[in-house]
């Protein structure tokens, strides 16, 4: 990247009362990044997108734009525009109007603001629909109208909360490479917020996870699936296995395991838990296999198939593990996805460097 | 609803119920309104005439009816002292309806605003006054406004002023009693409006570069129009007509058109002059009601 970033926070934090919902948070997003902020409910990913617009202000730390400091700057101030989960458009003005707003507050000439709404109507393939009110839209123009209204002033960022979760699931679908292709095209950093993790899986560059106030992860989609940093990582991106255990011996590059149940297993592990410490191994669905019982006894344990479901072209299964641990196996048809079925005894188990021990 | 189906007969009792009403208490009395403006004063017991009745037969009803005449209308029409009292009126309610909004305004936006729990509150609170009759109320303006009242001698001990206001017996006085005592009809209304407004709207308004006062003229107004509109009539309509607050606070050269109406019908007992001025009212506010209609229709057809 090199140079500055577009966008520093700098140990921000924000309380409300004794609730802490942004605690000593840094992050940096570069220009033209589609950046998306992941997090369940009340991890304090909305509060950090309002911190970054300005309707909050940060009780501690400092927020830079462009290497300028914006923290104290009112929300009409900042280059920064934002699209609002409920869109916001107002109800008592067509969408022109409501395209036009941001650029009419610039005091900029009718012809000029004529010709970019225009182009954004354009841009979000709306064209001809500018005298429409928003009542007589649907979800998914209105939603095209709130990107419109957000991106007419240019602004270097643009932030997004969570804006695709008023539409239907086909809708969804096809509107987030619509806003892909903005990103793109406009080349405005986008900050999307979201609970959503297929969402920040398919449309960021990069993605942080949010717990607590708190980033546990930053990196692109790819890495972070792949590589979790922390257990609540591991669950809260795609599905995974958990298999809780004490250390028992080093292993090159990872360890070995020691479940309650008395099921050792080994994994890669990016840190360096003591022995008999308490770890966490984390196994995607798709990289447990599944084999005759009694041929691999290695790395797993035998279990009963109790339930089989084809989806997409990917059967899933779950399956009860002689330790009594449930775990969920994910198979490609070509994989053998097919050949297994209910009731029968199937081993399972993995790879070690497909596996991550996680300490926390 | 896109079919329409022929009317059960729950349903077109539902609707007769309150087409009756009207009939019973706004069309029939106003028939008789009508007919007393058209007859001539009496010195008789009612003090007009003709009165009708089938004692003596139909063909003098028939008569009688002849004798009905507009000379009344003319007569009121003519006269500058009514039409002084139609314009006094209607200018003290319509500077006194704008008073009442821009006390109103900021007034239910502050209620609108409030944390939610406080909200009910400041709503009775609003409309605490209510619970004490309207007589007592404006009596105790009086109290207060006289040149010996409350106000006077609460300045003049604190030197802010070394000899008394008269506030009382004027304009003023009667300004003071209209907009006390409407200002909750004008409350609820903007309240109602002010309150269902989306707050992220306004943070949109800001994001997008509006500055506060901005955002207030483009959005927070424009979205309360309505209310705006219901607050305007039902302060305006029943203060022009007002009667008891011009009577009790105004001097004796505040001109209002219900103290006027008061007069012919107690004082001269000039019952088809009095109904004559009712009516000339009651047109003069029923154009803007219709006029606020057209505009709601307008609004719920968008």
């Amino acid at each position: 990247m090199g140079g500055a970033p577009l966008l520093r926070l700098a140990r921000v934090t924000k309380a409300y009362g004794h609730l802490v919902a942004v605690r000593d948070l840094s992050l940096d997003i570069p220009a033209n990044e589609f950046f998306a902020l992941l997090g369940p409910s009340g991890c304090g990913k909305t509060t950090l997108m309002r911190l970054i617009a300005g309707f909050e202000t940060p009780d501690d730390g400092r927020i830079y734009l462009d290497g300028q400091d914006i923290t104290d700057l009112p929300p009409h101030l900042r280059p920064i525009n934002m699209m609002f989960q409920s869109y916001a458009l107002f109800p008592h003005m067509s969408v022109a109007h409501n395209i036009a707003f941001g650029l009419k507050q610039e005091g900029r000439p009718h012809q000029e603001i004529t010709a970019r709404v225009e182009d954004m109507l354009r841009l979000v393939q709306m064209s001809g629909l500018g005298d429409r009110r928003p009542d007589q839209l649907s979800g998914g123009q209105r939603q095209r109208v709130a990107l419109a209204r957000a991106l007419i002033k240019r602004p270097k960022l643009l932030l997004l909360d969570e804006p695709l979760a008023a539409l239907d699931r086909k809708l969804r679908h096809d509107t987030q490479f619509e806003l892909m292709q903005a990103q793109r095209e406009t080349g405005t950093s986008f900050v999307v917020v979201t609970h959503d993790q297929d969402e920040a899986m398919v449309m960021a560059h990069r993605m942080a996870v949010m717990r607590a106030g708190a980033i546990d992860q930053i990196g692109a989609p790819r890495e972070v699936y792949e590589e979790p940093a922390t257990r609540h990582v591991a669950g809260f991106v795609g599905e995974t296995n958990f298999f809780e255990g004490r250390v028992i011996q080093y292993m090159p590059g990872g360890v070995e395991i020691e479940t309650g149940k008395g099921l050792r297993l080994e994994a890669l592990c990016r840190e360096h838990p003591a022995i008999g410490s308490k770890v966490t191994i984390s196994i995607r669905p798709e990289n447990l296999r599944l084999s005759v019982p009694g041929i691999f006894s290695k790395n797993g344990s035998a279990g009963e198939i109790l339930d089989h479901v084809f989806r997409e072209g990917l059967s899933s299964f779950r399956i009860k593990l002689e330790t009594g641990d449930l775990v969920h196996v994910r198979k490609s048809v070509g994989e053998g996805g097919a050949q297994h079925k209910r009731g029968e005894r199937v081993f399972v188990s993995f790879a070690p460097e497909h596996a991550r021990a996680l300490v926390k | 609803m896109s079919a329409r189906a022929p009317l059960s007969g729950l349903r077109r009792m539902v609707l007769a119920a309150p087409a009756l009403w009207l009939f019973l208490f706004f069309l029939a009395p106003f028939a008789l309104v009508l007919k007393i403006a058209l007859s001539k004063p009496a010195i008789a017991q009612p003090p007009y005439e003709p009165t009708f009745s089938l004692i003596e037969g139909w063909q003098a009803l028939w008569d009688k009816i002849g004798t009905l005449s507009f000379d009344t209308f003319a007569l009121v029409i003519g006269d500058d002292l009514y039409l002084a009292a139609y314009l006094s009126s209607l200018r003290l309610a319509a500077i006194a309806t704008l008073l009442t909004l821009l006390i109103a305004f900021p007034l239910s936006l502050a209620m609108a605003r409030a944390p939610k729990h406080w909200r009910t509150a400041l709503v009775m609170l609003a409309i605490a006054p209510f619970w004490t009759s309207f007589l007592i109320r404006i009596y105790a303006w009086i109290m207060l406004l006289k040149e010996e009242g409350l106000i006077n001698k609460l300045l003049l001990s604190l030197g802010i002023i070394s000899t008394p206001l008269s506030i009382f017996a004027t304009e003023g006085a009667v300004l003071i009693g209209i907009v006390y005592s409407y200002l909750p009809f004008m409350i609820l209304p903007l309240y109602n409006a002010l309150e269902r407004q989306d707050p992220s709207l306004l943070e949109a308004a800001s994001d997008l570069g509006a500055t506060p006062l901005t955002s207030f003229w483009t959005i927070t107004v424009p979205l309360a129009r309505s209310g705006i509109f219901a607050g305007l009539l039902l302060v305006f309509i029943p203060a022009v007509g007002e009667f008891v607050i011009p009577d009790l606070l105004g001097g004796s050269d505040t001109l209002m058109i219900g103290r006027t109406l008061w007069n012919e019908f107690f004082d001269n007992r000039d019952w088809p002059t009095a109904s004559a001025v009712a009516i000339f009212l009651l047109v003069l506010l029923i154009a803007p009601l219709m006029n606020y209609e057209r505009q709601q229709m307008k609004e719920a057809v968008r």
